[in-house]
């Protein structure tokens, strides 16, 4: 079978086909109609090609001296997925940029065509989510625009005849791709249009599920479509947070909880938790917490709840308790969230010196929470000579990949 | 003149120990970078692990992270809240010194309080590098701009007593607005008041209600009005930011009394009291001063029905029970008339003209009225006429109850 993308390793088309199924769009009814394949209606380009600078290479420097090694690798797809594996977003990020500009769809060429393939799309997502995770999101907005609905005749296999010939059929665009498109709006001044696109995306996930189970599809196909669905919803339930409509959000993880395995249930109930003491209610406090302490008997964190509980009602010893209960059933000293919390409740149950010291002694690479209590407390208890906050960056920052941002974690102030 | 020159002379010399305080404001959850995560994805799996050891979180998929964050910001405080602060003598100095005390003060606009603070204690010694930390607390009952003013005193290995001071400004403002509105439902039936309240949220961001009650004085008995309760509804009353939520309360006068002689004028009813939660819980409670209102007044005579049919089929004789409270200070002498003009389907049996006696104040008579309806629907008896002979004044009572008539 002829390829329908340059990277290394090819799976058959067989065994990826159910990957990419995509109902047709009108206009592609129209093209294979007319039998025109000449047009080129997606003509994506970057927006900006600044390197993004490796901050926390600069701030290692200033702060031990040490030079940071960042991997060499290679100035393709396989490359990316290396700095991806390794943590290293920012480098990926820009080897996106080096790739596309490559490829045609550099800077300046929005809107002019160029030759897209399913390599080129494949490189697109992940820019796309590259740029979620680094916030990048005004960028992210104005590059996602040349795709518009996702839905053009040329983002669909059978517009090429040479693959639609070798039975190749559906979109080629990546999934993923859709679910970032649906949660864009959320960084727009717009943001229920996000929940608009969502429920569109829902309907027709739903559809391609009834349609693999009337096929008698394989098992393992017909689950995989049930959890992109799970992350269609759960994208829904962000937006509505982003909006700051809680019970909206409240309502569609509710929605969720009878479809999802027990992990992700567990999950789902800690975050409703969580989202009920933002809002400040007890009563759903409690309601969530009953239900976690039922769904999640024996697992890891069992106790990190009962911790936010204590601490939601302003009992910060009860909290430490709990908190020092859930270090033993999850991780010990190496679990980031138990020993941060613990640290916090400390501090606010009048022990700023075991404070600062539990976090200081966090033995595994920090986390950016970890990091930034440091320093926030460091503000208030730290003499001018203290350099306990230097030492503890510099213990592990070459473990820490660029994706660090030293600047929202404190760690140069 | 030598004296001066020493004050300055202290004043000038730099201070060994240092003086921060932290409002701590309810901590707030770490809010991660969020992104939905396809599992066939060739990157975002990967992607996803990357962002969770920045983050410390096992998913990339929800918004509220699970870290709890030290304060970064001053957020405001409300009237009704409880003010937290950690206070923290830090010795920043290559010298110990001895006799550490910090006092804290809080100074509102009508008064200064001291707060209650181990850190009194005149025997602490902190060696160079040691700090003294304690969080104290207090409940603000007032609006307005408060001053925290901590105080810190100690002597240096010198023997030479420092002190310095820093101040806090903050301002309170109130979180909620309460209107209330009395109605009255008092009618020859029954002798019960309402009471609405009507509770604004005047803060930026939402606020949960977690309680809201009439404690009412022993003159009353009070009862919640609510609307009946949803089965899908847990939680608590949300109330945004600039919304309103409305409450009603029926107040009933603990007595059978009815001349309700002691409810006259202006009474007291009691006191709102409101317990409410914002975001991470942070809690607040306010009451209100005591409402009161004016009671309108029945004049010298109360009219009751005390008994009547609810229906009665047409050209049926029925019979109405009544009752007269003299509300007044001196005794009357009453006389019933009955006006038959006033309500055509509804004919008096009973003699008009009745002498009904004295009536000594705060005392009652009893009597009963026969009647009976020509037309069938819902009728109000009305014509009643009460004259008190002694000061020659007439009572009018219309429209005192209602029948069915079928």
């Amino acid at each position: 079978m002829p390829r329908f993308s340059r990277m290394s390793q090819q799976p058959p088309w067989a065994e990826v086909a159910h990957l990419y199924i995509w109902p047709e769009s009108t206009s592609l009814q129209n093209a294979i109609d007319n039998g025109k394949f000449e047009t080129v209606y997606t003509m994506p380009g970057i927006k900006s090609d600044d390197m993004l600078v490796d901050k926390m290479a600069v701030a290692v420097s200033q702060i031990t001296g040490k030079h940071v090694q960042r991997p060499n690798v290679a100035t393709n797809v396989d490359g990316l997925k290396q700095l991806i594996a390794q943590g290293h977003l920012r480098m990926a990020y820009n080897l996106t940029t080096t790739l596309l500009t490559g490829y045609g769809q550099g800077l300046g060429r929005a809107g002019h065509p160029s030759r897209n393939s399913f390599e080129t799309f494949e490189i697109w997502s992940c820019r796309f989510q590259l740029m979620m995770a680094l916030k990048l999101h005004q960028g992210l907005v104005a590059e996602l625009s040349a795709f518009e609905n996702l839905d053009a005749p040329d983002t669909y296999f059978q517009y090429y005849p040479e693959l639609a010939q070798q039975g190749y059929t559906g979109s080629m665009l990546p999934f993923q791709m859709r679910l970032i498109h649906a949660e864009a709006p959320r960084f727009t001044p717009n943001p229920v249009a996000s929940v608009t696109l969502c429920c569109a995306l829902a309907e027709k996930v739903r559809q391609i599920i009834n349609q693999l189970k009337a096929d008698a599809a394989p098992e393992a196909h017909v689950r995989l479509w049930e959890q992109r669905l799970e992350t269609v919803l759960l994208t829904k339930a962000r937006a509505w947070f982003t909006m700051k409509e809680y019970h909206q959000c409240i309502a569609v993880y509710t929605e969720l909880l009878p479809l999802v395995s027990d992990e992700r249930k567990v999950k789902i109930l800690q975050h409703l938790q969580r989202v009920a003491v933002v809002i400040g209610d007890a009563k759903l406090v409690e309601h969530y917490s009953r239900e976690i302490t039922i769904q999640n008997s024996g697992s890891a964190n069992f106790y990190l709840h009962k911790g936010i509980k204590a601490a939601f009602y302003g009992n910060y010893g009860k909290a430490v308790e709990n908190l020092q209960a859930a270090q033993k059933g999850s991780g010990g000293l190496t679990n980031p969230v138990v020993a941060n919390n613990e640290a916090i409740c400390q501090l606010y149950h009048d022990k700023v010196e075991e404070a600062q010291s539990h976090l200081l002694s966090f033995p595994v690479t920090a986390t950016e929470p970890i990091l930034i209590n440091i320093s926030t407390i460091a503000t208030l208890a730290a003499s001018s000579k203290d350099d306990s906050k230097r030492k503890f960056f510099a213990k592990s920052c070459d473990k820490m990949s660029d994706l660090f941002d030293p600047q929202a974690s404190k760690v140069l102030c | 003149m030598a004296s001066n020159l020493v004050e300055t002379a202290a004043a000038a010399r730099e201070q060994l120990l240092t003086l921060k305080v932290m409002r701590m404001s309810r901590p707030a959850f770490h809010e991660p970078v969020t992104m939905a995560v396809d599992p066939a994805d060739p990157f975002a799996s990967g992607i996803e692990k990357a962002v969770n050891a920045i983050s410390g979180s096992d998913s990339m998929e929800f918004p509220v992270g699970e870290c709890l964050m030290a304060p970064q910001a001053l957020d405001n405080i409300y009237l009704g809240e409880t003010f937290t602060f950690q206070i923290v003598v830090m010795n920043d100095s290559p010298q110990s010194c001895t006799e550490v005390s910090v006092k804290a003060d809080l100074q509102t606009v009508k008064r200064t309080i001291t707060l209650q603070s181990r850190l009194n204690d005149v025997t602490a010694e902190l060696a160079p590098g040691k700090f003294l930390s304690q969080v104290a607390t207090h409940e603000i009952k007032e609006t307005g701009q408060h001053i925290l003013i901590c105080s810190v005193s100690y002597k240096t290995p010198d023997n030479e007593k420092m002190y310095f001071r820093k101040f806090f400004k903050f301002p309170v403002n109130p979180p909620i607005d309460v209107r209330t509105k009395f109605y009255n439902a008092e009618d020859n039936l029954n002798n019960d008041v309402y009471l609405e309240a009507q509770i604004r949220n005047l803060c930026p961001s939402a606020i949960v209600l977690e309680k809201v009650t009439l404690d009412a004085v022993e003159a009353y008995i009070c009862r919640e009005i609510r609307p009946p309760a949803s089965t899908d509804e847990v939680g608590n009353v949300y109330l945004p930011a600039k919304s309103v939520r409305q409450y009603l309360f029926c107040l009933t006068p603990n007595t059978s009394d009815n001349s309700l002689v002691h409810y006259r004028g202006l009474t007291t009813i009691g006191k709102l009291d409101m317990c409410w939660r914002s975001s991470m819980g942070e809690k607040g409670r306010l009451q209100t001063s005591a409402l009161s209102r004016v009671t309108p007044g029945h004049g010298e005579l109360r009219l009751t029905i005390e008994q009547i049919p609810g229906m009665v089929p047409v050209l049926q004789p029925f019979v109405i029970s009544c009752k007269l409270y003299n509300c007044s200070e001196r005794p009357l002498d009453l006389v019933l008339s009955l006006d038959g003009s006033l309500q055509p389907d509804i004919v008096f049996c009973s003699t008009s003209g009745q002498h009904l006696g004295q009536v000594a104040p705060s005392k009652t008579v009893q009597f009963s009225l026969n009647a009976f309806a020509t037309a069938a629907g819902l009728k109000s008896i009305s014509g009643l006429r009460i004259t008190d002979t002694f000061f020659r004044r007439t009572n009018e009572h219309d429209e005192v109850a209602q029948i069915f008539v079928h």
